[in-house]
């Protein structure tokens, strides 16, 4: 078989679940929007300057950090380590966007 | 059991497939939308070298023109908006919103016949044919057509990101991928039309990178809110943070006459610079008491996308308010979003954006056809490819050169409809996709090799027929030489040049040979044929 053998020349032998690709497209497409949302809303909050110009240049850098999560996704070495880590992000960025406060409101 | 190499490649190629064929449409578009003011002077052919501003009293004398012409034709309208012509435009367009009665809504409407004029030079009215001009294109490379916008833009966002994730993981980890992406070895069959790629497509990458993420960042309140979101009420609610802080009126319904424009043009030059020409007007509520003007600067003066906006009480003519100045954030945003639409650029410069985005173009198509390219070799019999493989290659055909055939059939309807149809605009839109769809029909019905033949003969005749067609009519390059109106010249002078280079991509198609092993597969198609007797 032309498929096996080429798999043993990549070095790629290890057998993967087959819903290795699913859960990789699925975290890199969703968790990856999702993790980029909360932390783009968070550097909005953070970043020095009016509310304008920092959710501006936050948004801005947004789909740098959006490609950047699904580089890592399909780098990762098991998609179930890809999806436990975006999760495990977006949990801690989730909960400090939570403690954070819209400017000009009281928390 | 199919290694996790190969099926990311599939997954790859598949999702880039169906992407690649709105990519094109986006590039292609996009790139044609560099020239958006030239090609909307060329389907505008009434509006000659005369109605370009040489200085801010031509484009005064334009826009009172408007205000008076609007006076007379829509008292009673919502709202009016002036457009005057750009450095690279003509004429200025006058378009105005028919107030509703109560109930009733009116739907959003481009400027047609029914609702806008023009107006010349000399700010007198010019009856001029109903087009969209070069904004057609500009709109279809991110709202296309037949379909919400709203849709259109998500669409659009998903291949652009998908792009630039592409763009991204090809330089930085397949090294492999980026090589074979954008390198070309000539003497090898399939690719040998495709010479000249690899410079164009290896220069433009800086370029390729820039225009993706710019274009994301021009709808970015709609693909990434949640920033925004984090410090404001609502999206509005940002976006009215780089307006004018001046309160919103009501319709007052107590007529009151307009001030004159005169004041308020010089006032806002005396806001933004003395040489600072106006890109936009809108008047709301013209003829009552609630009145404003909202005026915004040209965008051709600096590469910030900034409109600075400015509003005047409409019937004293003083200025309420102007736009605050954005901090380094929104700077940062004006500049992305000014060298996206490259709305600063000199025509040398514009020239580097239009080849750049042509190369663009010629990346993607040749990415499409790659993808059979590539899969012939591993057919299983060569003769009878399977269906997947069919469709794909016909549908190459029926894009990559049946839209460019669209795009010159639209061209053509702006000279072979008649002047005064009813809703004419859409009759050269939708002269645009049915000849596109013909195109398509045209790429299942013939040999892939002859289709890309025919096809690109076809347009390259075509377009190198326009100037030829404009001058048996008597408006062609002659009379443009005689006006000294350098853009016409010089557009006639580059739809004669795409022509022809379409004419010679067809040439070196029809007299490509497939290389030896590729001949030996046809004999044994030939011979497969011979023995079923076909």
């Amino acid at each position: 078989m032309t498929q096996i053998s080429k798999a043993s020349r990549t070095g790629d032998t290890r057998s993967r679940p087959v819903w290795d690709v699913p859960l990789r497209i699925l975290t890199a497409a969703v968790g990856g929007y999702v993790l980029t949302s909360l932390v783009t809303m968070l550097l909005a909050r953070t970043l020095p300057g009016n509310p304008l110009d920092t959710a501006m240049a936050a948004t801005l850098m947004s789909f740098a950090i959006y490609t950047a999560a699904i580089v890592w996704v399909f780098a990762a070495r098991t998609a179930m380590t890809a999806a436990s880590s975006i999760l495990g992000l977006t949990v801690l960025i989730g909960a400090a966007v939570w403690f954070s406060s819209r400017p000009g409101v009281a928390s | 059991m199919k290694g996790f190499r190969q099926s990311q490649s599939a997954l790859h190629t598949w999702t880039g497939l169906v992407v690649g064929w709105v990519l094109f449409l986006i590039f292609l578009a996009g790139t044609l939308s560099f020239w958006r003011e030239e090609i909307s002077r060329w389907m505008r052919p009434e509006l000659s070298v005369t109605s370009e501003i040489g200085d801010v009293a031509d484009q005064d004398r334009m826009i009172e023109g408007a205000m008076a012409a609007l006076a007379r034709q829509a008292p009673d309208a919502t709202s009016w908006a002036i457009t005057p012509p750009g450095p690279r435009g003509a004429g200025t367009q006058a378009v105005w919103t028919e107030r509703a009665r109560p109930g009733e809504r009116i739907p959003f409407r481009w400027p047609d016949a029914t609702n806008s004029l023009w107006v010349d030079g000399d700010g007198k009215v010019v009856a001029v044919r109903e087009t969209r001009g070069g904004d057609f294109f500009y709109r279809l490379h991110f709202d296309l057509h037949y379909m919400p916008a709203l849709w259109a833009r998500w669409l659009v966002g998903f291949c652009s990101m998908f792009m630039l994730v592409a763009i991204v993981t090809g330089i930085i980890t397949h090294k492999k991928i980026f090589r074979d992406f954008f390198t070309f070895r000539p003497g090898k069959g399939q690719r040998s039309w495709l010479d000249g790629h690899n410079a164009t497509a290896v220069l433009a990458l800086p370029f390729h990178l820039m225009i993706t993420y710019t274009g994301l960042v021009t709808l970015m309140t709609l693909y990434m809110p949640w920033g925004f979101l984090a410090n404001f009420e609502n999206t509005a609610a940002a976006f009215a943070a780089t307006q004018p802080n001046v309160p919103a009126v009501k319709y007052a319904a107590i007529p009151t006459p307009l001030a004159p424009i005169g004041p308020m043009l010089e006032e806002a030059r005396r806001q933004w610079g003395e040489d600072s020409m106006v890109g936009s007007i809108r008047i709301s509520n013209p003829g009552d008491a609630s009145a404003r003007v909202q005026m915004g600067r040209a965008l051709h003066h600096h590469i910030r996308d900034d409109g600075n906006q400015l509003l005047f009480d409409g019937t004293t003519g003083a200025l309420l308010g102007r736009a605050p100045d954005g901090g380094a954030g929104v700077a940062t945003r004006d500049a992305m979003v000014g060298i996206h639409a490259g709305r600063f650029a000199p025509v040398t410069i514009r020239w580097l954006y239009f080849l750049s985005g042509l190369a663009g173009t010629v990346m993607v198509a040749t990415g499409l056809v790659m993808w059979t390219a590539k899969r012939r070799e591993k057919l299983p019999d060569p003769a009878r490819p399977h269906f997947g493989f069919r469709l794909v290659e016909r549908l190459n055909v029926g894009t990559v050169a049946g839209l460019p055939l669209g795009m010159i059939a639209l061209l053509w309807a702006n000279r072979l409809l008649p002047v005064g149809m009813e809703g004419r605009w859409h009759g050269e839109v939708n002269m645009m996709f049915i000849v596109w769809g013909l195109a398509l029909v045209h790429a299942f019905l013939r040999p892939p090799k002859r289709g890309w033949v025919e096809q690109f003969t076809l347009a390259g005749a075509l377009l190198v027929l326009l100037p030829l067609f404009d001058q048996a009519t008597g408006n062609g390059i002659v009379q443009h030489i005689a006006r000294g109106d350098g853009t016409r010249i010089w557009t006639d002078v580059t739809l004669l040049a795409l022509g022809l280079s379409l004419l010679a991509t067809a040439i070196k198609i029809h007299r490509h040979k497939p290389r030896v092993a590729a001949n030996k597969r046809r004999s044994s198609r030939e011979a497969a044929m011979a023995a079923t007797g076909r």
